[in-house]
Formats: C-alpha cells, sequence, structure tokens
C-alpha cells in the first residue's frame, strides 16, 4: 500500500472511530477537555505504533490505545491529587470535589433515560464500565475486549455479568 | 452497511451519547486527527532498513566465509612460550621479586649466583 493510500484508510478509520472514541473517554475521565486530550494522544500513539498492522486489526489496537490513555490518565490525576493535597483530610477533599466539580454531563443535552443510563455506567468500578463500553457496546469479541483491558477473557465475562445487572438494577430503583 | 437500531437502552443512551457531540468538538476531534495523521507523514515508513539488513547479513556472511576459507594450518605458527608468559603475567605479582630484579639482572650479567655473594 503506498503512503498516500495508507494515510487515506487511517484518515477515514479516525474519522469513523473519532466519536466513539471520544465518548469512551468522556464516560471515563469525564471533563470534556481530559477527553479530548486523551483521544488526541490516542490517536497519535496508534499512528505512531500500529498504522503498518493490518487495517483489520486497528480497531481493538486503538481502543487498547485508548484505554492504556484513560488509565495514564486517571494515573496522573490521582499523583496529582495526592501531591496537591498531601496536607489534607482525604476524605475531606473527596467530599470537597465531589461537591464542586461540575456535572458530567452538564454539556451534554441528552434524554433523561439516556442520561440515567450513562450515569449509572459512570458509577460503575473502572473495569465493569470498560466491558460495557467495549465488550456490550462496541461489540468486540471476548478475546478483543480481553486484550484492550489487558485481563483474561473469564473475568471480561464476570465483569459484564456484573455491570450489566447492577445498570438493570439501578435502573429499576429509578423507575420504582 | 448501516447498523439496525437497537431496542437495548445501554447501547441506545450510548449511541445517543455519541451523537450529541457539540460542532466545536467535533473540530478539535478533526483538528487532533489532522495532527496524528501529519506526525504519520512526517516519519515515512523504513523502508531503507529491509535493504540495509540485507546488506549488513551478506557483510557478516562474507566475513565468516572468508575466516573460515584460511583453515588452522595456514595461520601463523604462534610461539608457545607466549601462552606462558600470559599465564605467569595473569599470576599475582610479587613485589618483593619485581624490587630485587635490577639486582637480579646485575648478577646475570657478571655470571654470578646470589651465593657468590
Amino acid at each position: 500500500m503506498s503512503e498516500q493510500a495508507l494515510n487515506r484508510s487511517l484518515d477515514d478509520f479516525l474519522r469513523r472511530h473519532q466519536n466513539e472514541a471520544y465518548a469512551i473517554a468522556l464516560v471515563s475521565v469525564k471533563q470534556p477537555a481530559d477527553a479530548l486530550d486523551v483521544v488526541q494522544e490516542a490517536m497519535l500513539s496508534f499512528i505512531k505504533s500500529y498504522r503498518l498492522k493490518p487495517s483489520s486489526d486497528w480497531r481493538p489496537l486503538f481502543f487498547r490505545v485508548l484505554q492504556n490513555k484513560v488509565n495514564d490518565h486517571h494515573r496522573r490525576q490521582k499523583s496529582w491529587l495526592r501531591h496537591f493535597f498531601s496536607g489534607h483530610d482525604q476524605t475531606d477533599v473527596a467530599a470537597e470535589q465531589a461537591s464542586e466539580a461540575p456535572s458530567p454531563l452538564s454539556a451534554l443535552n441528552i434524554q433523561d433515560q439516556g442520561n440515567e443510563v450513562i450515569a449509572a455506567i459512570q458509577d460503575l468500578p473502572s473495569q465493569q464500565q470498560q466491558v460495557i463500553l467495549y465488550r456490550h457496546w462496541q461489540e468486540l469479541s471476548v478475546q478483543e475486549t480481553a486484550d484492550v483491558m489487558q485481563i483474561s477473557p473469564g473475568s471480561v465475562k464476570t465483569h459484564l455479568f456484573r455491570a450489566t445487572q447492577k445498570i438493570k438494577s439501578l435502573l429499576g430503583k429509578s423507575h420504582a | 452497511m448501516p447498523k439496525e437500531p437497537t431496542h437495548d437502552p445501554i447501547k441506545q443512551a450510548l449511541d445517543a451519547f455519541r451523537d450529541q457531540v457539540d460542532v466545536a468538538t467535533q473540530v478539535k476531534l478533526n483538528e487532533a486527527r489532522h495532527t496524528a495523521l501529519a506526525q504519520a507523514d512526517r516519519t515515512p515508513r523504513r523502508r531503507w532498513l529491509l535493504p540495509a539488513a540485507g546488506v549488513a547479513t551478506m557483510a557478516a556472511v562474507t566475513f565468516t566465509w572468508a575466516l573460515l576459507k584460511h583453515s588452522p594450518s595456514e595461520w601463523p605458527e604462534q610461539d608457545p612460550s607466549i601462552f606462558a608468559d600470559l599465564e605467569l603475567l595473569a599470576e599475582e605479582a610479587d613485589t618483593d621479586f619485581y624490587q630485587d630484579l635490577e639486582f637480579l639482572t646485575w648478577l646475570d650479567d657478571n655470571d654470578l649466583m646470589e651465593s657468590d655473594i
């Protein structure tokens, strides 16, 4: 494949997946500016490391890079918060942050039902959130999801079962 | 082929979440994509690596062949004492010996034994 043809394929691939990548990042990191940074870093790393891989492998590889960038973001946040608030009581700090942080969905005008589902997904533990995004929504195979999350296929199934149960339960309660 | 609409509330919510990206964010995502692709243009595929690897392999094979072509019998003979000297050099030096070296050299030059002194 010529350089031009490769670049056209990459452009087409990234254009088709950039909104999904942004949605995944936003569900995970919650702040739109952070989500944009994560997606840009993922695109750069993906092109640098995997552009010469067969295009049939690009999708799971791109999501794997994206998830790594999300994890890096969380690590940086934890480290920064630990450094910045090292003299404070951690419980108070968490409470302050929770009360001051803007709603993750404040920038998005989506339907109430969808809002509740997204909020429920955002409340899930990280790995349950990831299986919902990659296995359930993006319909990656169990093995591909396991590769993205760097866990075993058995754990993917377990997390998915727990996550769907939890979302159903949360939605059931809110409509009761 | 476009995806069929889903009745799964989780997928519906996530599809809606994805589709409601505002124009400003869309512009920034496009910019991010162009930046990433521009980087790909600056780092073209390293096609030169293949011929370079071939040349290196050929050079290694030629060198090995040249070494093997000359059998050990054709190699210049070495004085076996060189290895004995190496052993001596490798051993821990006796400092007293080196201190007396000048004296022993003088004895040798004058055909004398140490007991003659």
